[in-house]
């Protein structure tokens, strides 16, 4: 079968044994890959009620049929787990080149279940799957430990690996491959949760695509558009960002008291450019190379990106870029989510700012107390064992009405895209079956618009982009690819699954299969008890105005993101409590869901 | 002829492997003959035949496998019986080997394809045989 390396890998951790899977050519077609294979393992494997810590969650590492050829970001890996954040559905995309490895290695997936008694490795080569003892090797670093493993090897193992914020089930710990972050919902957590130190994987399979000469026609055809489209993330990475969107109006700041950060010159992106470059990283097959290394007197980080300098730098109120630079390495060191981290030390600090907790004394713009404060998390030690829980935990801990200023959805804190200031991105969010995240719904094209304070058309600009983002989920591709094949699905997404696999398929086939893999992933939030009342915002996004800038003026009030959501459910054919009806999961092949959801 | 890299100029997308590991429709990059190293926070390693001037695997080839030609280094595959003491010898570590089939750039037949895809212009081919320094 074209595309695929036909199984996927099983490890059971706690009985120390692996098998192999095939995958179907019937079962590649109806879930693809990726977020796809994972979402239909999640959902068969996983039961209700499974508590994420338990043995009985898995975590699923996959890749798709691009995995392991030219396609860009054809190294990315999707990590599928239930959410310690969430209780809900959750994938955690991470760049560089384990999933391409994986493929290499004969496999289109990994799935991790069980629990080990004591910590282990997980190292793959071709058909040898070994799981070796770590406890060495707990208490090391992310990065420390991935050096570590391929030195004693001497094997350039790509690795997925945990640092002390995994092992110590920090709830949004995460993944680092390489010095690239699975950031979002803590799927570090769940690794260490399993006693799972690292993961290594490299192989020497060939990756067969059905017609070499024809693939490399439509890639030459590509390579202008990624010169022409993506210049300014090839020069300055994502952090280019922040000027853009702090001058919109859109930039979180203060915990979302503001969205414009009087100071977010001094963290831009091209002050970090012109002071702080080292040199460019890429991940596989990526030709446009967002990633930066910078350095200082604090350190060196691949990083921060735009998102953390949202999340650890405005929305904390940082204006010392070379903090941001020394919180960005911790984080990667410890596999601590920077989004999360940095917008759970915001709400800490404007409890501390409101005088609804007296200790620990976290001023907004206090570099210092957050390096502390990222230290203690990692470690749970002190009042980082509160804070290693998320703003949805620590307000209803803290109480006295902090939960009207917790930014997060259904638990997952949102990253640095105003659903105040960007209507498809309030109903995105809201929807989003990770909750607070920006890669289910993508603000890209919204980000273009003259108009971006009306609701018409903004549900639909919501599901399209979604369907997208499922869609380079599956194949697996870089989201960011999408200025240059295109923000909603078409002809290009299809010529690139075609070339891959010989399907011949169209951009109604593309369409449904992502909507099949998006309507599976909310099936398994609704059997989890989500519906309609958690697909909302956080109060203050909902009640309070952005007060100055580009965007002043601009709320999700709720009688709005309660028209968005009419809406975005009829568009996606759910009932108005926001579940697939019998009509929309039998329309999609997914029968087998209607008994446990209706 | 020979291959001039940039090392600066890399960032470890590893698209020159790529495209080197092609063979017929499959991409590979185990078989490719251009290799990248990235130590976690270090700038990444382009490793790949030089064509030297004085060839340290042509010297250590028992079997005259290996030899200079007006142009650049070639293999005499009937020659080789992949003892692989020339990736041994190879000062730059620039000869790899998949099972037993020895791995060393032959410059795509004077158009490499590293030098066409590589985004960031870190091949270049020029004249000669390599004599150090660059």
């Amino acid at each position: 079968m074209y595309g695929y390396a036909g199984s996927i890998l099983y490890v059971d951790v706690g009985k120390e044994k692996s098998y192999a899977v095939p995958v179907t050519e019937a079962f590649a077609k109806k879930y693809l890959g990726g977020n796809g294979f994972g979402a239909k393992i999640l959902y068969d494997s996983v039961k209700k009620g499974t508590d994420p810590f338990s043995p009985g969650n898995v975590l699923i590492f996959a890749g798709g049929p691009a995995s392991g050829t030219l396609w860009h970001g054809a190294g990315r890996t999707h990590l599928i787990t239930k959410s310690p954040m969430t209780g809900g559905f959750m994938d955690s995309s991470v760049g560089k080149d384990f999933a391409a490895e994986l493929k290499f290695a004969g496999y289109d997936a990994l799935v991790l279940y069980g629990k080990a008694h004591a910590p282990v490795c997980v190292r793959i080569f071709n058909d040898s799957v070994k799981i070796t003892p770590a406890k060495d090797m707990w208490g090391m670093s992310a990065v420390d430990v991935q050096t570590q493993v391929r030195e004693d090897s001497g094997e350039e193992f790509s690795c997925m690996a945990i640092g002390q914020g995994g092992e110590n089930l920090v709830r949004y710990a995460c993944i680092i491959s390489d010095t690239r972050a699975a950031g979002r919902g803590g799927t570090g957590a769940v690794m260490g949760s399993k006693n799972v130190k690292l993961v290594a994987v490299t192989g020497t399979h060939d990756v067969c695509i059905p017609d070499m000469d024809e693939f490399m026609e439509f890639y030459d055809h590509l390579i202008p558009s990624y010169t022409k489209n993506l210049n300014a993330l090839t020069q300055y990475g994502t952090p280019i960002l922040v000027n853009i969107i702090n001058l919109m109006g859109g930039l979180g700041t203060r915990n979302w008291q503001k969205e414009t950060f009087d100071r977010a010159e001094q963290i831009s992106g091209e002050v970090y450019k012109e002071k702080y470059f080292n040199w460019h990283t890429a991940c596989f097959a990526c030709r446009v190379g967002c990633g930066k290394v910078f350095s200082c007197s604090k350190g060196v980080s691949e990083g921060p990106e735009y998102e953390t300098l949202y999340s650890l730098g405005s929305c904390c109120c940082i204006d010392d870029p070379e903090v941001i630079i020394e919180a960005d390495r911790l984080c990667d060191e410890y596999s601590i989510d920077t989004i999360s981290m940095g917008v759970s030390a915001a709400f800490l600090m404007e409890c501390y700012e409101k005088g609804l907790i007296h200790n620990p004394q976290l001023r907004f713009g206090d570099g210092e107390a957050l390096i502390e404060a990222i230290h203690k998390t990692a470690h749970r030690e002190d009042y980082g064992d509160l804070l290693a829980e998320g703003v949805r935990r620590m307000a209803q801990k803290i109480g006295k009405g902090s939960e009207k200023f917790a930014i997060h959805v259904k638990g997952l804190e949102i990253a640095g895209h105003s659903p105040r200031a960007l209507k498809s991105m309030s109903v995105g969010y809201a929807t989003a079956t990770r909750g607070g995240s920006h890669h289910d719904s993508r603000p890209t094209y919204e980000y273009g618009l003259a108009d971006r304070k009306t609701l018409e058309g903004k549900a639909k600009i919501a599901v399209d982009s979604a369907n997208w983002t499922t869609f380079g989920d599956s194949l697996v591709i870089c989201h960011l690819m999408e200025k240059v094949v295109g923000m909603f699905l078409c002809e290009n997404h299809v010529r690139m699954l075609n070339l891959v696999t010989g399907w011949g398929w169209t951009v109604d086939d593309i369409t449904t299969v992502s909507e099949r893999i998006y309507n599976l992933e909310r099936c398994f939030n609704v059997r989890e008890g989500f519906s309609r009342k958690d697909d909302i915002l956080p109060w203050r996004i909902m009640h309070e105005a952005i007060p100055e800038g580009g965007s002043e003026g601009c709320k999700a009030a709720p009688d709005e993101l309660e028209t968005l959501l009419d809406q975005y459910y009829r568009l996606r054919g759910w009932d108005s409590n926001g579940i697939p009806t019998k009509e929309t999961l039998i329309r999609l092949g997914l029968d087998e869901c209607i008994k446990e959801i209706q | 002829m020979r291959l001039h890299v940039n090392q600066a100029q890399c960032m470890g997308c590893r698209i020159c492997e790529i495209v080197c590991g092609i063979s017929g429709n499959t991409f590979n990059p185990a078989r490719a003959k251009v290799r990248i190293v990235e130590k976690l926070y270090k700038h990444p390693q382009v490793f790949v035949c030089r064509q030297c001037d004085v060839p340290a695997c042509a010297e250590a080839c028992p079997t005259g496998a290996l030899y200079k030609t007006d142009t650049m280094v070639e293999i005499d595959e009937e020659k080789c019986t992949s003892c692989f003491l020339c990736v041994d010898a190879c000062p730059y570590h620039a000869l790899f080997h998949f099972d037993d089939h020895l791995l060393k750039c032959d410059l795509c037949d004077g158009d490499p394809q590293c030098v066409k895809y590589c985004p960031k212009g870190v091949f270049t081919l020029v004249d000669g045989f390599y004599k150090g320094g660059d």
